[in-house]
């Protein structure tokens, strides 16, 4: 479940980045923790531009299922795991 | 799902809906197709909607106590009543009746001027009335078109032109919310043409979005609403759809009450009133008085009085020039900054706050400057920021919609005033300037050091303002002082001749911008190196305090 630590880490320092978040250093995230529900505080127009990230970054698309798209976005484990399934293999 | 099982699902909800306990009923439905059976079920048994402001469960629980039922698609419903799923078929049906054009259909919330939630009502009448305007305005247009909805249809905007329009009019919807880009473009496709019912916001990403140029060709119309879509993002949708996207203004007390479509070269983008809309200037304020058969609050005669500044143009066009009180728009939410910035007065840890938007990764967020109480104060020294704003974000949170909530935070001794003893909005601004890293001052930027003294962990400057900055232009017309910006730059520049390198800072806190400082003033500069780390900056004069706070240096600069 977690061989995907680096991958967990990237997408840690690609959400502090996109979303310029103040006093939150990237490895304070919890990659377990909830990213919508918690004291991170993240809301709709964040998911909007983490998912933008994320597609462009790792060339993955989000798909119109909403129900699967929350579990996708639960936690950073979670969109880890996705990316890692989706992504196109690298060389 | 076809007409006629629209009408059963309706038939079974409004069924069931009779044996429960009359009055109004809270509807905390998310998906837009379980939403339109909710509404028409209720309106059959001749009950009225209540749509939430917000789903946060301090307004949830707040509603449910004053309505007769709640109506939820959403597992785990907080509210402490039982909800009934509206998809959920019971055995008994209700035959459809004709629908009472005067019933009170809808009752729907909008943020004051007092800051408190006002209860919107709406009759049957106003919503179709509305609806029929749309069909007659763009029906023809929008064709057969499927809508693909991106706004909340728990507003007025993404309710009629997400939900209602289309449902009367037999054009096809999607069942479940749309919110990315992706979702966007893929469901075009799967459709082959639609119409995109969306917000600035949503718009601006789609924009951005890699594969957007796949909507070439599938959108018979696009609509924004909400807050003003900008002439780049309309452009550039244009750009990549060839379809100019139509934006409507119009508000919960009004309805719809204009529509325009920004095209490259339009210098003054003005607004069109729909036909049935009437608007005037008020004299008195200078904001838009609305006649419309939409408008449902207020004396009917005399129209609507909003809080939209305008200039009439020539054939009842006009221009908006933003508004007269301290609502704002963020994501699609209407916010009273007053509002909040009461209710963040009302904790323990806040003595005083002022709220602003400010640019944050492209975005308008809420930011807040507070002044602590000594708990606060307490609390901020041991614990640090981070979990004092942790704490206030979720305060706000039981209340207000996310998107709403302060996403930057700065605490001072004072709020930053003007001489003439209102907030200084510009001081406020100054605390969140991108990462306090102006460009490298210009040299006639610098202050001119009369007198350097200096020991290992403290630099004291003796100084005068030069004459000529080049800030000063804007900064302010005919009344030129020191942008508190520039201020800290200077201190940054003292603390480099301790630090040996230009301190980036990572954060900033209890500034306080007292008396402004202005060319030719002489002052001193103090900057000390605490042991924790915080570099402590004074700046004052003569007869004056100017300026003071910490700053914490990206890398702890400490190094002997």
């Amino acid at each position: 479940m977690t061989d995907n630590c680096e991958l967990e880490d990237e997408i840690k320092r690609l959400i502090v980045e996109v979303l310029a978040l103040e006093d939150v250093r990237p490895e304070e995230i919890d990659a377990e923790d909830q990213l919508f529900a918690n004291s991170l505080g993240l809301d709709s127009i964040d998911a909007l531009e983490i998912s933008m990230a994320i597609e462009a970054r790792y060339g993955v698309t989000f798909q119109g299922d909403p129900d699967q798209n929350e579990s996708i976005f639960a936690s950073v484990r979670t969109l880890a795991a996705f990316v890692a399934e989706a992504r196109q293999p690298v060389d | 799902m076809k007409w006629a099982d629209f009408r059963d699902h309706v038939a079974h909800l409004a069924g069931r809906l009779e044996h429960a306990p009359a009055g109004p009923c809270l509807v905390e439905v998310t998906d837009p197709y379980a939403l339109a059976v909710s509404l028409f079920a209720l309106w059959n048994v001749g009950r009225c909607a209540v749509l939430p402001p917000n789903l946060q469960p301090g307004s949830l629980e707040h509603l449910a106590n004053r309505t007769a039922g709640v109506l939820s698609d959403r597992p785990g419903s907080r509210t402490l009543a039982p909800a009934i799923d509206p998809l959920d078929a019971g055995s008994e049906r209700s035959p459809l009746r004709a629908l009472d054009r005067d019933a009170l259909a809808l009752e729907l919330f909008s943020s004051g001027s007092t800051g408190d939630e006002k209860r919107i009502p709406k009759r049957l009448r106003h919503l179709e009335d509305e609806v029929d305007q749309l069909e007659e305005l763009w029906g023809p247009r929008v064709d057969r078109a499927a809508v693909l909805s991106t706004a909340s249809p728990h507003h007025l905007y993404g309710l009629l032109f997400g939900v209602l329009w289309p449902l009367v009019s037999g054009r096809l919807i999607h069942a479940q919310p749309i919110l990315r880009p992706s979702e966007v473009v893929e469901g075009a496709r799967v459709l082959g043409e639609c119409t995109l019912v969306s917000v600035p916001a949503h718009l601006r990403r789609l924009a951005q979005h890699r594969n957007v140029a796949a909507l070439e060709g599938r959108c018979r119309a696009i609509f924004s609403s909400g807050g003003p879509l900008s002439q780049a993002t309309a452009h550039a949708m244009a750009g990549a759809t060839g379809v100019t996207p139509i934006e409507a203004l119009g508000s919960t007390e009004t309805g719809g009450i204009a529509w325009r479509a920004q095209r490259p070269g339009d210098a003054r983008p003005f607004w069109n009133p729909f036909p049935k809309v009437e608007v005037s200037c008020n004299p008195e304020t200078g904001t838009a008085r609305v006649r419309s058969p939409f408008v449902s609050v207020g004396a009917p005669d005399f129209g609507f009085t909003t809080a939209d500044l305008i200039e009439l143009l020539p054939e009842g066009r006009f221009l908006l020039h933003g508004r007269s009180d301290r609502i704002v728009k963020v994501g699609e939410k209407r916010l009273d900054l007053s509002a909040m910035e009461s209710d963040l007065r009302t904790h323990d840890l806040v003595a005083d706050a002022a709220l602003l938007l400010v640019d944050r990764a492209g975005e308008s967020r809420v930011a807040a400057v507070l002044v602590l109480t000594p708990g606060g104060e307490r609390l901020l020294c041991a614990e640090g920021r981070r979990v004092v704003t942790v704490r206030l974000a979720e305060h706000l949170g039981r209340r207000w919609d996310p998107v709403l909530v302060p996403r930057l935070w700065r605490t001072v001794s004072t709020l930053p005033e003007t001489e003439r003893g209102k907030r200084s909005i510009a001081s406020l601004r100054a605390l969140f300037e991108p990462s306090l890293q102006p460009p490298p001052a210009s040299l006639e930027d610098r202050p001119e050091v009369l007198e350097t003294v200096r020991d290992a962990t403290s630099v004291q400057r003796r100084c005068r303002v030069p004459e000529s900055l080049s800030c000063w232009p804007g900064h302010f017309p005919g009344a030129p002082v020191v942008p508190g910006v520039l201020q800290i730059d200077w201190a940054m520049d003292a603390a480099s001749a301790l630090l040996g390198d230009l301190p980036r800072i990572r954060e900033m806190d209890r500034v306080t911008f007292r008396e402004p400082l202005r060319p030719g003033d002489d002052f001193w500069l103090r900057v000390d190196l605490e042991e924790n780390g915080w570099i402590r900056f004074r700046i004052w004069g003569e007869h004056a305090e100017h300026t003071s706070g910490h700053a914490r240096a990206e890398r702890p600069g400490l190094t002997g």
